[in-house]
């Protein structure tokens, strides 16, 4: 019980002992500085020195119009502005709050996300034709892959059978068959109309 | 003498393979390629047309061969206009700047029909073979096409030349719509019958998307002309109004494959109104057709059975439909003001983009007058009214290849009243026209038998 006890008391121990700093650091801050953490403009060209003061060292330097991400306040009346990982001050007048129109940028978003929703219905679009242009080429090659594959080889058997019947008729009168068919044919024309 | 055969045959087989290659080839020289200001269609077809010539005029040197130049009257109108244009060149290339691309396409165009004529009528031959390498040949020309309509690329840079040329595929397509119609009207083979068919399907499909109305009503006019042409045998009658109806069927339908689906990939409208006429139409001439069909007895062969009133009622119908067209186009703009009342709304759209059509195209016979001023056009026009005469003549009821290839030349003929032949096809069409005056078919010997009706 003893020994349970005492884990207990140097676990409690170690938590506060880790818990400590973060706690001195919130009380520094607390004194004399509000958090703000909000996005200002730059009235003017201004710049952020390395103390609330301003004898103190330039660190940052914005343009007039520039949008200047604010920290926190002094009672001083400087704001502490951060930009890439520097970190100075500000005087208060020099910036004004940016006043964000929230319906018109929901407004911009949503017209931004349908803009993206067209931009990939557009890629999907081009990616289902380009496959149905492969089907259909696919399709065309074949079909006339086919009609001229019908005629290579109708021509063969035309040619083959021509020589079959040429041959069998040679052997018994000498004289082609298509010939004497034609000739048959020629003689034996009927008029469906010479009634009238 | 054995030698004399054999520098005959050298010959003939040399102008054989030239018209072979110009009808099977040629046309398959659908890319853009220039050399200096000639442009590469040009430069081959004359290459290859002077190139033969030349082969058969050694020939002719040592007496083994025989050109007949000035035979006839056309002969002789064709040599004037050789001669005009040649003089016309070599002055154009005198005058020219030399900074200046001067072109000389139409004159070497003329240069290479005029060795073609000479080469032709010096010993007309039609090889059955010729029609057939046309087919095949077409079977490449249109899958190029098929694949810009249905998948939107792959045929531009192929077949640039004739990309551009709307009028161009419609005349190439008619020109093989003709002859694989009458190669399946003369097949007895079935396996071979298919390969028309696919051919002549493929081959309406281009000629509605490419949606030429002047080649459209042509192709129309076509088959009604087929059983004037030829003899009107039921079995021919019978095979032509089959494919009649799958060019109809074809055509009605277009509207629905435009208007309801999103399968073709160019920008044509067929009105959907306009179809159900035209539907309406095929189907009461369904009903003459089948109803005089009937009085074929059982039991008689097809292919000796003659349709003579038939016939006339052919000869009605393409009377009929070409005054239509005649008076369509005199109408020219007023079309416009008809009122939109029933049925008016079909026969005012479609006139007036008929007329759209026809009046922005460039005829063949502006183009002479543009390019030859008024002495090459009136020996144009000349040798065009000799051909005309000599197509008349040569043209028999029992001479039936003869009957194609009037046909392939009147069409050609009417053409060039709308629009100017595309340098692939005009070689083909040449060819066929000089065949269609110079060939010398025998007749088909015929008797005429009664037939006893129960």
């Amino acid at each position: 019980m003893k020994r349970i006890l005492l884990v207990f008391a140097a676990v409690l121990f170690l938590g506060s002992m880790i818990a400590l700093p973060v706690r001195e650091d919130e009380l520094q801050r607390e004194e004399g500085f509000t958090e703000l953490s909000q996005i200002m403009v730059a009235n003017e060209a201004v710049e952020a020195k390395e103390i609330p003061d301003s004898k103190g060292n330039t660190v940052i330097t914005y343009e007039s119009g520039a949008y200047v991400f604010v920290i926190g306040e002094t009672e001083n009346g400087w704001y502490k502005v951060s930009y890439q990982d520097k970190e100075g001050y500000v005087k208060k007048s020099v910036l004004t709050v940016q006043e964000f129109d929230v319906e018109g940028m929901d407004k911009e978003f949503q017209e931004i996300e349908a803009e993206g929703k067209l931009v990939i219905e557009e890629v999907e679009r081009y990616r289902a034709e380009a496959k149905r242009s492969r089907i259909w080429g696919i399709i065309i090659v074949l079909l006339v892959v086919g009609i001229f594959a019908t005629g290579i080889i109708s021509t063969t058997r035309m040619g083959e059978e021509k020589k079959k019947a040429a041959e069998s008729t040679d052997l018994f009168n000498g004289e082609s068959g298509e010939k004497k068919e034609k000739q048959k044919i020629g003689e034996e024309i009927i008029d469906l109309d010479q009634e009238d | 003498m054995l030698k004399k055969e054999i520098q005959k045959n050298k010959a003939e087989l040399a102008i054989h393979i030239l018209i072979s290659f110009v009808i099977g080839v040629y046309p398959l020289l659908l890319f853009e390629f220039n050399i200096g200001s000639f442009r590469i269609q040009h430069l081959i077809l004359v290459i290859c047309a002077l190139g033969v010539l030349l082969y058969c005029f050694l020939l002719i040197r040592s007496g083994e061969w025989s050109l007949h130049f000035c035979r006839n009257r056309l002969g002789f109108a064709i040599a004037v206009l050789t001669l005009y244009v040649f003089i016309k060149m070599i002055y154009k290339i005198i005058i020219t700047n030399e900074k200046n691309l001067v072109s000389y396409e139409y004159e070497m165009t003329i240069l290479a029909l005029s060795a073609l004529f000479f080469l032709i009528i010096s010993k007309p031959e039609l090889k059955v073979y010729y029609f057939d390498i046309l087919c095949y040949s077409a079977l490449v020309v249109f899958a190029l096409l098929l694949m810009k309509y249905f998948c939107g690329d792959g045929a531009d840079a192929v077949a640039a030349v004739l990309m551009k040329d709307k009028e161009g595929i419609a005349s190439y397509t008619i020109l093989v719509c003709i002859v694989g119609l009458w190669q399946y009207l003369k097949c007895k083979d079935r396996l071979r019958s298919f390969f028309y068919i696919g051919v002549l399907v493929i081959g309406f499909l281009v000629l509605f998307v490419n949606q030429n109305r002047v080649s459209i009503w042509i192709m129309t006019m076509v088959f009604l002309a087929i059983p004037i042409i030829y003899r009107p045998t039921a079995e021919l009658v019978k095979k032509d109004m089959q494919m009649l109806f799958v060019f109809l069927f074809m055509l009605c339908n277009m509207s629905l494959l435009t208007n309801y689906t999103k399968l073709l990939l160019v920008d044509i409208h067929y009105d959907l109104e306009q179809s159900v006429y035209l539907e309406l139409l095929a189907a009461i001439g369904g009903v003459f057709f089948f109803k005089y069909w009937d009085r074929i007895p059982e039991g008689v062969d097809l292919k000796r059975l003659v349709m003579r009133r038939m016939r006339r009622g052919y000869q009605f119908l393409l009377k009929l439909i070409g005054i239509i067209l005649i008076g369509i186009l005199l109408g020219g703009s007023c079309w416009s003001s008809l009122p939109d009342s029933f049925g008016m709304t079909a026969v005012k759209g479609f006139a007036i983009s008929l007329v759209n059509e026809v009046y922005q195209g460039k005829s063949a016979f502006y183009l002479c007058f543009e390019q030859f001023g008024v002495i090459g056009s009136l020996l144009i026009l000349n040798v065009c009214a000799f051909l005309i005469t000599e197509v008349r003549r040569n043209y028999r009821l029992d001479k039936p290849a003869t009957g194609m290839l009037t046909l392939v030349a009147s069409v050609f003929f009417i053409q060039l009243l709308f629009w100017k032949v595309s340098i692939s096809t005009l070689p083909v069409y040449w060819v066929f026209t000089v065949l269609a005056v110079s060939y010398k078919e025998e007749k088909e010997k015929v008797s005429i038998s009664k037939i006893k009706f129960e």
